[in-house]
């Protein structure tokens, strides 16, 4: 996801100033995306340019910072970006993947061993994100960034689970 | 010999553990203690290990997750520290009774009134109310129904179950509340030793969720806990992670930051 779709989702429900995009932004995505105020004015620039936003005229006259609001192509882009699907597809070389793929053959390790170190990071992971949870998250955004960072954590230690049965079942064979 | 750590040990720096023995003002005292347990169970003309020389120790504040591949001894730790099962080799001590040396007799009242054990399965007998499923044991222990009754409903009520859900059948609440009481159920009375054996079952993640919530502050307020699981969300919140493998303990996590 590009930052400029963010910023045309905040838009679309009212005309905004650049400091008031970036600290909603930050609060809409649980804090996960902190931006620089220079990150949002140069968005809003280029936005300007392919005529998604435009400069808004009806803020008090003597404030130096522009207001801008969405025009009706920034709405198209923006429903266009709502109805298509962003899965991202699952990196084939990630760096965990490479390592216990060349771990199945290699001598110098035991590759259970290299399951479990990796296992046991990511229950510490676990722990500290539901101890977070558990301290409680402001609003829902939040709430639902922090769980899908759970979620992620949880896949890959059932994949771990996976990948051990796996090497027990051909060590049974 | 395996060894997995003092649960509390094990978590020096965990900001949580520490509010939480704040706001008890207690001193966290040990509830389960297995040294050197082992169990073997025949197999054709010979013996196979489930357990070797297992060493756990479990204080009131901690809740300890113990994870492994089926068939790695989970199951049969858990029913060794709830008696109900006999270990070959080590000793065991729940609240400092020695299982080995109980009385079966002894052993029943030790389950009764120290050691808590969620089943799986769940075991609610159908044809009693949660509350009844709930008083049964302290009944069972020859308290009187009216202070029995009392205990339950502070129970189901401490595991966000009210009077009106408790007078309900178990087939006439949800999946969760279900879960709930029979939590509520093995932590009634004074027992400050939680056995659960897949406590959240086939529920949904929210739901899940919000039993291990219910059974976390429960543990935060006094009880200790070792939860049998093949989940690793639930591994969340625990204070220390054991990791069996073979009847072997292979390795351990310690909490995360609180921060």
């Amino acid at each position: 996801m590009s930052v400029r779709h963010g910023l045309l989702v905040l838009l679309a429900e009212q005309p905004r100033y650049g400091a008031q995009l970036r600290a909603e932004f930050e609060r809409r995505t649980g804090g996960t995306w902190p931006l620089n105020i220079g990150q949002v004015y140069t968005t809003l620039a280029r936005l300007h340019r392919d005529g998604l936003v435009r400069p808004h005229d009806g803020a008090a006259g003597d404030r130096k910072e522009k207001e801008y609001a969405i025009t009706p192509a920034g709405r198209e882009e923006l429903r266009i970006w709502w109805a298509s699907a962003t899965l991202a597809h699952p990196d084939p070389r990630d760096e965990l993947t490479i390592k216990l793929a060349l771990a199945v053959e290699a001598a110098e390790v035991d590759v259970r061993d290299v399951v479990q170190r990796h296992r046991a990071e990511g229950v510490r992971r676990l722990q500290e994100l539901t101890a977070i949870k558990r301290g409680g998250v402001p609003d829902l955004s939040s709430e639902l960034v922090l769980e899908r960072r759970i979620f992620d954590t949880e896949a890959l230690i059932r994949w771990l689970d996976h990948v051990e049965e796996r090497l027990q079942a051909k060590e049974d064979r | 010999m395996t060894r997995i750590d003092d649960a509390r040990s094990a978590v020096p720096g965990d900001a949580r553990s520490a509010v939480s023995d704040d706001a008890r003002g207690a001193v966290p005292t040990t509830v389960l203690a297995m040294k050197g347990v082992g169990r073997r169970f025949p197999d054709g003309q010979t013996t196979r290990s489930v357990l070797d020389g297992i060493d756990l120790e479990v204080t009131t504040g901690r809740l300890v997750v113990v994870m492994g591949p089926s068939g790695s001894g989970k199951s049969t730790l858990l029913r060794l520290a709830g008696g109900l099962d006999t270990a070959d080799s080590g000793t065991i001590e729940v609240e400092g009774h020695d299982l080995a040396r109980c009385s079966a007799a002894e052993l029943a009242a030790v389950r009764r009134r120290s050691a808590g054990y969620v089943f799986q399965e769940l075991n609610l007998v159908r044809s009693l109310s949660l509350l009844e499923n709930v008083a049964l044991p302290l009944e069972l222990d020859g308290i009187g129904l009216r202070e029995a009754c009392r205990h339950a409903v502070r129970a189901l009520g401490d595991l966000g179950l009210d009077e009106n859900i408790a007078r309900r059948r178990p087939e006439q609440v949800s999946g969760g509340e279900r879960q709930r009481a029979a939590i509520a159920r093995a932590l009634v009375g004074d027992r400050r030793l939680i056995l659960a054996d897949e406590p959240t079952g086939a529920l949904d993640s929210r739901t899940g969720d919000d039993i291990m919530r219910r059974l976390r502050d429960r543990v935060d307020a006094g009880a200790g806990a070792v939860v049998v699981t093949h989940d690793p969300r639930h591994a969340g919140w625990a204070d220390a992670v054991v990791y069996l493998r073979d009847g072997r303990v292979v390795d351990r996590s310690t909490g995360g930051s609180a921060s």
